[in-house]
């Protein structure tokens, strides 16, 4: 353990550096607005009618507010112009927004400052916080280790975004094998920056990609063997292009990290049991391999499940809150996501017997050279 | 036959013959974890408060994946607890970041998908957002907690004389090993889920000063930053509390044992 007192510490240097970092960038947040063009202004007064009940056609009772603001523009050609506009919304909150005085606002407005409404919320403060808390939360807590996750969040971003960059910028490449290539390139960068470069590191990264691939060729051979029935991709939100190439690849981002996990903890949970007992039989080490793989394919999928289910949870209580019935609810909203699980589940699956088979075969490789 | 229910098949399948026993109850609590997750929203839908819902919906859940699929022990109990105090933690995080930034409900992104449909529901968003976005991580919180305290339970086992700032130590090493791959897990999901979204901001043409303050954009990215938090925040907490557990439940078996040997 490290005997220094703290403040002697590189770490503690480094992690000060980043604290104050951010504060720096968190009170240039709160006075831009001259770097904006967007019009931006400040809710000086505001003023709230008292509420009326209003209830739909299924019986949903909620209450619908009126807001009356004086709002002082900060920036542009109107500035410090103060406009009166009035806005609603309703006490649930489900696609309307309440603001108080003192909220800055990102403005709509004519050339004569008079027809303004709101657009969004300035939430640009709020973002730099939540970027600081994650960094500094992860550094804190994985030190050099956490240094390395982030690196390799940023690089699998700039993996997935630049593939998605070149696809609307030449759609007519070809979409699904930019996300492969995108896939690959994550996947080496994000197990050499954990495990290092070992011939190890090969037998992971080719179990994780053979593990991704074969599950999503399953996947794509049983959507053509039954015609898509009963996936909704009419259901996929923000379509801009063909719903099951963009289905597709999301299947493969989403099970990668998974599927990696999996083939790291099989191969370095093996790699342990072979350095505590180098003489264990290939029979027996495969078999404890499969026992490490058995504890953790029911919770690495369900982390799958839970994570897409959560995305369309609230299109799902709107569907149910709309008088349609449960079965008519999960098949217009949970059958893309559910699809999605299993087959981020049959890839965790099929990840374990490939990571014990290429680990065998990394023991015959080794044992050759020595 | 559906797409879901032959990938179902297949999957049930797979898992028998790669997991044996142990494959078979892992599918079944699969199943019975989406049940669940029906059940709660269902209670939600019929106007039952919301975080009292939640707790009971974590409570369960923690309890089914650490208590059924392992057993009840003193690992599967420090991982229930340190599951139930960095949830704890998120719930109360993730209220004040979805309050201050107004980030509940739907965009107007969505409109073209919404309109149909009467937004008027009564049931408050803000607290609706806490629960999907303590959804999306409370998985990978359990998954990490059980990964973390089995060891240094066997640690524990195989050296008692072990301090608890030794076990504390030895638990955060572990922590810090599956990290990296756990947040890369968290964090693909997520982005994989909602990977459309992406699409789009491609196509609407927004500025850079627009994208960052859009309702659109800082929802995922505020649920996706949140992921990270769990994960490195349920290590330090799970590492902290399995110490304390190990210690104290076998404080008096340490000496009855000792007095037992003398």
């Amino acid at each position: 353990m490290n005997q220094q007192p703290f403040w002697q510490r590189p770490f503690t240097w480094i992690f000060g550096v980043f604290i104050i970092f951010f504060i720096i960038a968190m009170i240039f947040t709160m006075h831009n607005e001259r770097f904006y063009n967007i019009p931006i202004g400040q809710i000086v007064s505001e003023h709230t009618s008292h509420g009326e009940s209003v209830e739909d056609d299924h019986h949903n009772k909620d209450i619908k507010y009126k807001q009356h603001f004086t709002i002082k523009i900060l920036n542009g050609s109107h500035r410090d112009k103060t406009v009166d506009i009035n806005h609603n919304y309703m006490k649930a909150q489900v696609d309307s927004e309440r603001f108080e005085k003192g909220d800055k606002v990102l403005l709509h407005t004519d050339d004569a400052a008079k027809s303004v409404y709101i657009i969004e919320k300035k939430r640009d403060t709020l973002v730099v916080f939540m970027t600081g808390l994650f960094l500094l939360t992860i550094i804190w807590v994985g030190k050099r280790v956490g240094l390395q996750s982030i690196l390799s969040l940023i690089l699998n971003t700039v993996a997935i975004i630049a593939a998605i960059a070149l696809h609307s910028t030449n759609p007519h490449l070809n979409l699904f094998a930019l996300m492969v290539a995108a896939v690959i390139v994550s996947t080496v960068i994000t197990l050499l920056l954990v495990t290092g470069w070992t011939l190890r590191t090969l037998v992971t990264i080719t179990s994780t990609l053979l593990g991704t691939f074969v599950s999503i060729g399953l996947m794509q051979l049983i959507i053509r063997f039954t015609n898509g029935e009963g996936l909704k991709f009419e259901t996929l939100g923000f379509l801009t292009m063909p719903p099951k190439e963009v289905f597709l690849a999301s299947v493969m981002i989403g099970s990668l990290g998974a599927v990696m996990d999996v083939a790291i903890t099989i191969a370095s949970g093996m790699y342990e049991i072979l350095r505590r007992n180098p003489d264990i039989s290939a029979t027996r080490w495969a078999l404890a391999g499969r026992n490490i793989g058995q504890d953790i394919m029911g919770t690495m999928t369900n982390i799958l499940l839970f994570s897409y289910l959560s995305g369309s949870l609230p299109m799902f209580l709107i569907y149910l809150k709309n008088a349609n019935t449960i079965t008519y609810s999960i098949s217009m909203n949970w059958s893309l996501e559910i699809s999605r699980a299993i087959t981020g589940g049959i890839g965790i699956v099929l990840t374990i017997p490939i990571t014990i088979l290429l680990m065998e075969v990394w023991l015959k490789m080794r044992g050759v050279k020595r | 036959m559906s797409v879901t229910t032959l990938l179902g098949l297949v999957l049930f399948i797979l898992m028998i013959v790669f997991g044996g026993k142990k494959g078979l109850i892992s599918f079944f609590t699969l199943f019975l974890n989406f049940i669940i997750l029906l059940i709660t929203v269902v209670i939600i839908m019929l106007g039952a408060p919301i975080y009292l819902v939640m707790g009971v919906f974590c409570i369960t859940i923690a309890a089914v994946n650490l208590f059924v699929l392992n057993s009840y022990n003193t690992k599967t109990k420090a991982a229930f607890i340190s599951t139930i105090i960095t949830t704890l933690l998120l719930v109360f995080a993730i209220y004040l970041a979805v309050s201050t930034g107004d980030l509940q409900g739907f965009t107007a992104e969505q409109q073209d998908e919404t309109y149909v449909f009467s937004m008027n529901i009564g049931i408050n968003m803000v607290q609706f957002m806490v629960f999907t976005t303590v959804l999306a991580v409370i998985a990978a919180v359990i998954d990490l907690a059980i990964t973390i305290s089995s060891p240094m339970y066997e640690l524990y086992e195989t050296k008692p004389d072990l301090s608890r700032t030794q076990l504390i130590y030895s638990g955060m090493r572990v922590g810090r090993e599956i990290l990296a791959t756990s947040a890369n897990t968290i964090y693909l999901a997520y982005f994989g889920g909602q990977l459309t979204i992406f699409f789009w901001f491609f196509k609407l043409n927004y500025s850079l000063g627009h994208i960052i303050n859009s309702k659109l954009f800082v929802q995922e990215f505020i649920s996706i930053l949140f992921g990270g938090i769990a994960v490195a925040l349920s290590i330090p907490i799970t590492a902290w509390i399995t110490a304390w557990l190990i210690k104290t439940t076998n404080k008096g078996n340490d000496q009855s044992h000792s007095s037992y040997m003398e």
